[in-house]
């Protein structure tokens, strides 16, 4: 396997008896976009979760950026840094309005002047389409607005990395719209993008590659084109059944 | 026999019950405020995910919590020692911090897990994500049940008239002992010490509402 | 053995530690003279049982008391709801030891004779237990959903069928874990009745102190009678709560 900017060799994990990630291998180049999907439970959002370290795996070995994942604290903050990361409920501040959400972290972590930070998070917010709400608090803006938001805090540390935990899913349908959008508009200004997602219009339209996990294991991973026609494991073709017959307004077509 | 009362009693000792109360007041005080950064120190150790961390933290509020007031006052003032003020205001202050670190640990346990993710995520150090994230967010749901500890330091500081500290309580066994007007004395101290909550919850209720934000 | 059996272990394992640590240090620190502490034990033992009878008495008269208030405050006429939650407060605001005096000097005015110590120490518990209990029993009442009482109404119960078959049975469930916190809460109160010459466990063991010379062997059988008491109540606590299920 070619040296990417993201590596997983042969990693394991387990919760107390469950094996979440089953030897998974992979590798993310820099510059791609990788798209992960598979039924809930099947290890997704924990092999997302351990690229950043937010869960440690029990065997085998990650690489980031060349340096493998060890349990260095201060490397793991630094790490961190570097890798942007969205997550399902947003997980805005809500004591911070929204331009101290996203002014935080370039402040105390990257110790930037306030009013460079100021101007970072002013740019950041213009970009995602929300400059007018730099004052509000979380709770006054609708999902959309949240997650779009999440993204600018992510990105105001300029990250090398950004991963995507379900972006979109606890959103409104009318909503998910707009974040597609800003995640389109950093992919193709060649953002290295982890994507937890079932999106499948999203992935057809920018990503690189098409992950399938289930059980905790890689099923399949393939291009979008050969993913959504030529899928070879029987768990892919079921699953991708289901969640493309789900589109709203169309007549379940599983039943 | 409610007619032989005599409140005059109140007035002819004005003085001892004035000072009762300042004494009350800033042990009360300092009580306070001594329990709260213990029992906030303690209670950010017990949410670290640690297993000693943990158990320590617990150790020193189970213990704490399951001993009366008096008997660790006691323990210090004829045990160890200790004078008397230092020893009031330590019990009272070891006291009320295990119950404040209780309240704490819960308050930040109550703050969603997503937020630390999104603080580590983006490269914060605990003592960051503590001091920027959770703190903030905690204060706010911890001030209801932190009113109810304040509540009780100055009930507790009661005690201290058994080691002949010149609270409000004291005073009123010393009219009592010189007068026999215990009920008179003790009408007066309850007053007193019932406006004293009142104060302390007004304060903290005031505090809440200034904290409310969006 | 699962998860959380072997959590409970370490956490048993754990206390059985700090417990024999606590031991040891007192004993290396002071060589403790259990000799002559040991013929005061039957004394002291008593006297523990002494409180553990004033604890549980005043706790069982406090909920006998509570309900009507409790009730009186939260379905009570105009006045006397006031009146109730008047009465309540004032209590709770009341340093303990003030009511323990107040109880002991105002019997004398209200009955005319003078009170045995023992009696202004159960009735003074009494009247804090009743008082704590009220507010726990009116939050249990409380915590019951509105959608509870609107379901039965609407299925033609009358309120007071409804309180006595679908609110009471909720509330009593949900306020055992605050009530046994109360029997903790007073079981701690007690040491306080020294103060009015009881001879409960504290005022036993201060007692037995001024006569042998073994303070921190006395202090030691003092923390542990309480600290194993309202441990053990506390755990029982913690089987009756769901909440400490979820977090341990």
């Amino acid at each position: 396997m070619a040296g990417g900017i993201i590596e997983f060799r042969n990693v394991h994990k387990w919760f107390g008896t469950l094996h979440v990630l089953d030897d998974v291998s992979l590798a993310v180049q820099a510059g791609q976009v990788v798209v992960v999907c598979g039924p809930s439970g099947s290890g997704k959002s924990t092999l997302l979760r351990c690229i950043n370290r937010l869960e440690r795996i029990d065997r085998g070995e990650i690489v980031v950026d060349g340096a493998p994942l060890d349990d260095q604290v201060r490397k793991i903050t630094r790490l961190r840094a570097e890798i942007g990361m969205v997550f399902q409920r947003f997980n805005l501040y809500p004591h911070l309005s929204v331009l101290d959400n996203v002014m935080l972290a370039p402040l105390k972590v990257r110790g930037l002047a306030r009013d460079k930070a100021r101007a970072i998070a002013e740019d950041l917010l213009a970009k995602v389409g929300i400059p007018e709400k730099a004052s509000a608090y979380p709770a006054q803006l609708s999902g959309g607005q949240q997650q779009r938001v999440a993204i600018a805090r992510a990105l105001a540390m300029g990250p090398k990395i950004m991963l995507f935990d379900e972006p979109t899913s606890a959103l409104d349908p009318e909503m998910i719209q707009e974040v597609l959008e800003v995640m389109v508009g950093l992919a193709e200004g060649g953002m290295t993008m982890v994507v937890v997602t079932h999106e499948m219009g999203f992935a057809r339209r920018v990503a690189d590659r098409v992950v399938f996990m289930d059980a905790g294991r890689v099923v399949e991973e393939a291009a979008p084109e050969d993913f959504f026609t030529r899928a070879r494991d029987p768990r892919t073709r079921s699953f991708l059944g289901k969640i493309l017959s789900h589109v709203p307004g169309l007549p379940d077509a599983s039943t | 026999m409610l007619q032989s009362l005599d409140w005059s009693i109140l007035w002819q000792f004005r003085a001892a019950l004035w000072n009762g109360l300042l004494t009350t007041l800033w042990i009360s005080a300092v009580g306070i405020l001594g329990s709260t950064l213990a029992g906030v120190a303690v209670g950010c150790l017990a949410a670290v995910p640690s297993l000693l961390l943990r158990r320590l933290t617990a150790s020193y509020t189970e213990l704490l919590r399951n001993l009366p007031v008096i008997v660790k006052l006691f323990f210090l003032y004829f045990v160890l020692g200790v004078p008397a003020i230092p020893a009031a205001l330590l019990t009272l202050i070891l006291h009320q911090s295990a119950y404040i670190a209780d309240v704490t640990r819960a308050g930040i346990r109550s703050v969603p897990r997503g937020q630390v993710d999104a603080g580590l995520s983006l490269g914060h150090g605990w003592w960051q994500i503590y001091r920027h994230i959770l703190l903030p967010q905690v204060l706010r749901i911890v001030i209801p049940p932190m009113t109810t500890q304040y509540v009780s330091v100055v009930k507790n500081s009661a005690v201290v008239a058994l080691i002949s500290v010149e609270d409000l309580t004291y005073q009123t066994q010393e009219i009592n002992v010189e007068t026999f007007r215990g009920f008179e004395a003790a009408t007066a101290a309850t007053v007193l010490y019932i406006a004293i909550s009142a104060v302390v919850i007004g304060a903290m209720t005031r505090l809440y509402a200034r904290l409310a934000g969006p | 053995m699962n998860a959380a059996g072997s959590q409970r272990l370490q956490a048993a394992l754990w206390w059985l530690g700090v417990a024999i640590a606590v031991i040891v240090a007192a004993e290396r620190v002071r060589r403790l003279e259990w000799a002559a502490v040991a013929p005061s034990l039957p004394f002291l033992l008593t006297a523990l049982g002494r409180s553990w009878v004033l604890a549980i008495v005043s706790i069982a008269c406090g909920v006998i008391a509570a309900f009507p208030l409790a009730l009186t405050r939260l379905y009570g006429p105009r006045g006397l709801r006031q009146l109730a939650t008047g009465a309540i407060e004032a209590v709770r605001a009341t340093p303990e030891l003030m009511v323990i005096f107040w109880v002991y000097f105002t019997w004398p005015y209200l009955a005319g004779n003078q009170v045995t110590a023992w009696n202004a120490a159960l009735g003074s518990l009494s009247v804090i237990a009743a008082a704590y209990l009220a507010e726990v029993i009116r939050a249990g009442i409380s915590s019951v959903p509105a959608g509870q009482v609107e379901a039965s109404i609407a299925s033609g119960m009358s309120g007071l069928l409804t309180f006595r078959y679908i609110v009471l049975p909720q509330a009593l469930r949900n306020m055992l874990p605050a009530l046994l916190a109360q029997l903790v809460a007073l079981f701690k109160t007690t040491s306080l009745v020294y103060a009015i010459g009881v001879m409960d466990f504290f005022r036993a063991v201060a007692v037995t102190k001024n006569a042998v010379f073994a303070p921190y062997a006395l202090y030691l059988i003092l923390g542990a009678g309480y600290f194993v008491s309202c441990f053990a109540i506390g755990r029982i606590v913690r089987w009756f709560d769901p909440r400490y299920q979820l977090l341990e």
